[in-house]
C-alpha cells in the first residue's frame, strides 16, 4: 500500500514521517485528500457510509471496497480540439470569435463522450466467465446471482478517463490570446502553421513556449481556461452517471499513454510538435511550469475534484537539494498539508535529480535499484524502456 | 517602485519554512564569489546564452541604431528563445506583494514567509520597507538577507517590519574584505553590533572558501565575533562556482575558487564551534 489516505492536517507527526519517506526518493508514498474523495463519491451518488469506506482500485481511482467492480476506458481530449480546428480537413476553420470556436470544441468533445458512453452500454454483461472467487468476495454478486463480469457488484463502475486536458486548455488559451485578443495572426494562418508541424515557424513556436504563462504557474488567465475545460468535461461526462446498469465515473489520466499517443498527436497551439510527449495525467505540460511546486499545487487545486470522483493527479518532481535538512522536512510537510487543505485529489512526489536520471539512462549498471514514480505506481528506473525513461526525465521538474 | 531581478517561489534556503525570495537588483559591493553577478549592477542588463540561439536574427532587426546587437534590451524583448534575456524590471511594492501572497497558505503551514535578497536590499531601503510593511500587514513572516553594509539609520527603520536579519559574514579581515568584497568591514560590524544590542533577531551566514575564511587569523576573528555575539545562531555557507555560468552570460570573466569538500566544511564548522566554547 503506497498511498496514505486516512490522514488529516492535524496529524503533524504522520505528515512529517510521510515527508521523510518521500525525501528518501523512489516515489514510494503518494497522498490523497480524503475529504475530496468522500465528497466526490457522494456527489456521484454513493451513499455516505459506503463513500467513507473508500479505497483505491490500484492506481488512484476511488472505489468502494468489496462492493465495486471497476475498469476504465482511456481517451485523448486533443482530437476534439483538432476536429474544431479542422486540422484533418482541407477546409480552413472559420470562427468569428473565440466563443464560437470553443462551442465547436465542446460539441466535438460531447460527441466523443457520447460514443464512449454508447460503447459502455454493451459492457459488463459477460456471462461466459463466472470468476467465482472474485464474485464471492464482491457484494451483490451472490445476492443477485450475477457474476462479477456480468455486473453483479453493488457498484459496477466503468470509469471514463480523458488525458491531454492541460494541453487542450493551454492550446485554447494561446488561440484566444494570439488570434482573437491580440490579432497577431488569423486562425486559419495559425492552423496552417500547425498542419505543417511548425516548419518555417520555429520563431513563433519558441515565442509561444517561452512567453506564455501556462497552467501550472499559478497565473489567472491560463488557470481559468483550465478550470473551464475541466468543468465542461466533467459536466459532459456527468450527464450520464448511470446507464444500462453501469456507473460511469469521470476521471483525468494518461497513465503513460502520452508516450503511445505522441505519434498520433498533431502539433498543438501551445507549441508542441508531432511526437512531443505531453502532459502526464492532470499535471502541467512538461517544461511549461517554471515557478516551482507551490505554483503547480496552486494551479492544480483551483480545480474542483469532487466533480471527477475517478480522480486527476498531480506529479511533483523535486530536487533533493531543495528539501535537505530539517527545513526540507518542514517544507515538504507543508506541501502535503497545503495540497490537502486546498482540496487536491492525489499527488505523487518524486524527490529525484534529473541529472541522476540522465546518468542512470547512460549507465544503468550504476543504478540497479533507483526507483521512480511512474503513474500510480513506482518502478525501478533502469527496468523501464527508453520511451518511458525519456518520459520521466522530461516530466516537468519543479526546479528551484 | 524598485528594481528587482527575480521573485523565486519555494525557497527553502533563505530562512525558515517555505519562502518566496525577492531579489533586489543593485549592490554597493562586488564579492568575487557572488553567485548572482547580475545583482551587482543596478542597471537593466541582458543575459546572452548562445546555445539557445536559433538564428532567427530578430535581434538584429530590433536593435536600435547606435546600440550593440545582442546587448540591448530591445533585442532581448524580441528574442523568441530566451537566448537574450532581459534582467531586471521595475515593480511597485504592491505588485511584489501580489506575487508573494499567492503562497500564503504554504507560509502558514511551514513557518515560512518572504525574504528580501539580491543584490543588497538596503541599497533600495524605502522599497524594502514598503514591501515588508505590507507583508507584516498580511501576517507574513519577513526576513532580509543583507551584507550589512547599509546605513544604520535604514536598518533601524526596518527593525519593526523585519522578523529576521540574515547577516553575511563574508570575511573577517579588513584588507581581504576591501579586496574581495569592496567596502569597509568595520561598518558592517558596527551595524551588526548595533542591531544585536537593539534586540533584532539575527542569523549569521558565514562564507567558507578553503584557504580564505579558514586562515588562522581570519578564523580567530570569526570565532571571537561569535563569542562576542554569544548565542546568535549561524550557518556556514560553502562556496560554489555556479555564479560563473551567469558571469559568462554577462560577458564577464570567470572567477573560480576552490570548492570545499564535505570534510573541509565539517572541519570548518567544528573549529567555529570550538572557538565558541
Amino acid at each position: 500500500m503506497d498511498a496514505v489516505e486516512k490522514w488529516n492536517s492535524r496529524n503533524i507527526e504522520l505528515i512529517r514521517r510521510i515527508a521523510e519517506v518521500q525525501r528518501y526518493g523512489g516515489g514510494i508514498v503518494s497522498v490523497y485528500s480524503e475529504d475530496t474523495f468522500i465528497d466526490g463519491l457522494v456527489k456521484f451518488g454513493i451513499p455516505l457510509e459506503d463513500a467513507r469506506e473508500y479505497t483505491n482500485d490500484g492506481c488512484w481511482e476511488a472505489i468502494v471496497p468489496g462492493k465495486s467492480s471497476f475498469i476504465y476506458t482511456p481517451n485523448d481530449m486533443l482530437p476534439s480540439l483538432y476536429t474544431a480546428l479542422k486540422m484533418n480537413e482541407e477546409a480552413a476553420p472559420d470562427y468569428p470569435d473565440f466563443e464560437t470556436l470553443y462551442a465547436s470544441f465542446s460539441q466535438a468533445l460531447e460527441n466523443h463522450v457520447a460514443s464512449v458512453q454508447k460503447t459502455l452500454d454493451g459492457r459488463w454483461k459477460n456471462k461466459k466467465y463466472p470468476c467465482i472467487l472474485t464474485s464471492i468476495f464482491t457484494e451483490g454478486c451472490l445476492e443477485k446471482g450475477v457474476s462479477y463480469q456480468a455486473g453483479g457488484a453493488i457498484y459496477p463502475m466503468h470509469g471514463i478517463h480523458f488525458g491531454g486536458v492541460s494541453d487542450v486548455a493551454n492550446s485554447l488559451y494561446v488561440i484566444k490570446k494570439l488570434v482573437y485578443d491580440d490579432k497577431y495572426l488569423t486562425l486559419d494562418e495559425f492552423v496552417d502553421i500547425l498542419k505543417k508541424n511548425w516548419e518555417g515557424h520555429e520563431t513563433l513556436r519558441q515565442l509561444i513556449k517561452n512567453r506564455f504563462d501556462f497552467y501550472g504557474n499559478d497565473a489567472d488567465a491560463p488557470d481559468l481556461m483550465m478550470q473551464r475545460v475541466f468543468n465542461d468535461y466533467a459536466d459532459i461526462v456527468g450527464k450520464t452517471k448511470v446507464r444500462a446498469g453501469l456507473m460511469r465515473p469521470c476521471g483525468i489520466s494518461t497513465f503513460g499513454r502520452e508516450i503511445d499517443w505522441r505519434m498520433r498527436r498533431l502539433a498543438t497551439p501551445e507549441g508542441s510538435r508531432l511526437g512531443d510527449i505531453l502532459a502526464t495525467n492532470c499535471s502541467p505540460t512538461p517544461g511549461s511550469d517554471k515557478k516551482g511546486p507551490t505554483s503547480a499545487i496552486n494551479s492544480y487545486c483551483k480545480l474542483d475534484f469532487t466533480k471527477t470522483c475517478n480522480g486527476a493527479t498531480l506529479e511533483l518532481k523535486i530536487l533533493p537539494s531543495s528539501v535537505k535538512g530539517k527545513n526540507g522536512i518542514d517544507a515538504l510537510s507543508a506541501l502535503l498539508k497545503t495540497f490537502r487543505d486546498k482540496g487536491g485529489y492525489y499527488m505523487h512526489v518524486d524527490v529525484v535529480d534529473t541529472a541522476m536520471l540522465i546518468d542512470a539512462q547512460k549507465h544503468p549498471e550504476r543504478y540497479p535499484n533507483l526507483p521512480v514514480r511512474v503513474s500510480g505506481w513506482s518502478a525501478r528506473f533502469t527496468t523501464l524502456g527508453k520511451d518511458w525513461q525519456d518520459m520521466i526525465i522530461q516530466r516537468t521538474q519543479q526546479l528551484v | 517602485m524598485g528594481r528587482v531581478f527575480d521573485i523565486q517561489h519555494f525557497s527553502t534556503g533563505d530562512g525558515p519554512g517555505i519562502r518566496t525570495t525577492v531579489f533586489f537588483k543593485g549592490c554597493p559591493l562586488h564579492c568575487l564569489w557572488c553567485h548572482n553577478p547580475e545583482s551587482q549592477n543596478s542597471d537593466i542588463q541582458v543575459f546572452y546564452t548562445p546555445s539557445k540561439c536559433i538564428g532567427c536574427r530578430s535581434c538584429e532587426k530590433a536593435c536600435p541604431p547606435g546600440k550593440e546587437v545582442r546587448h540591448s534590451v530591445e533585442c532581448a524583448q524580441v528574442c523568441p528563445t530566451g537566448c537574450l534575456e532581459r534582467v531586471g524590471k521595475e515593480m511597485t511594492a504592491h505588485e511584489v506583494l501580489d506575487e508573494v501572497l499567492k503562497d500564503k497558505v504554504f507560509y502558514d503551514n511551514s513557518g515560512g514567509g518572504i525574504t528580501l535578497s539580491g543584490g543588497e536590499p538596503l541599497y533600495q531601503p524605502q522599497f524594502a520597507f514598503d514591501i515588508l510593511a505590507k507583508a507584516k500587514q498580511e501576517g507574513i513572516h519577513t526576513a532580509i538577507e543583507t551584507s550589512g553594509c547599509g546605513k544604520i539609520s535604514d536598518y533601524i527603520k526596518l527593525i519593526p517590519v523585519t522578523d529576521l536579519f540574515l547577516w553575511d559574514i563574508k570575511v573577517m579581515d579588513e584588507k581581504l574584505y576591501r579586496q574581495m568584497v569592496g567596502g569597509a568591514l568595520q561598518q558592517v560590524l558596527d551595524n551588526l553590533r548595533t542591531l544585536h544590542n537593539q534586540g533584532a533577531s539575527l542569523r549569521l551566514r558565514i562564507m567558507f572558501i578553503p584557504g580564505i575564511q579558514d586562515r588562522p587569523e581570519v578564523l580567530a576573528a570569526t570565532q571571537a565575533l561569535l563569542k562576542e555575539l554569544n548565542g546568535v545562531p549561524y550557518d556556514v555557507i560553502p562556496y560554489h562556482p555556479y555564479g560563473n555560468s551567469k558571469r559568462e552570460k554577462l560577458d564577464l570573466e570567470r572567477i573560480v575558487f576552490p570548492v570545499p569538500t564535505e570534510e573541509q566544511v565539517a572541519e570548518f564548522c567544528s573549529k567555529l564551534q570550538l572557538g565558541n566554547l
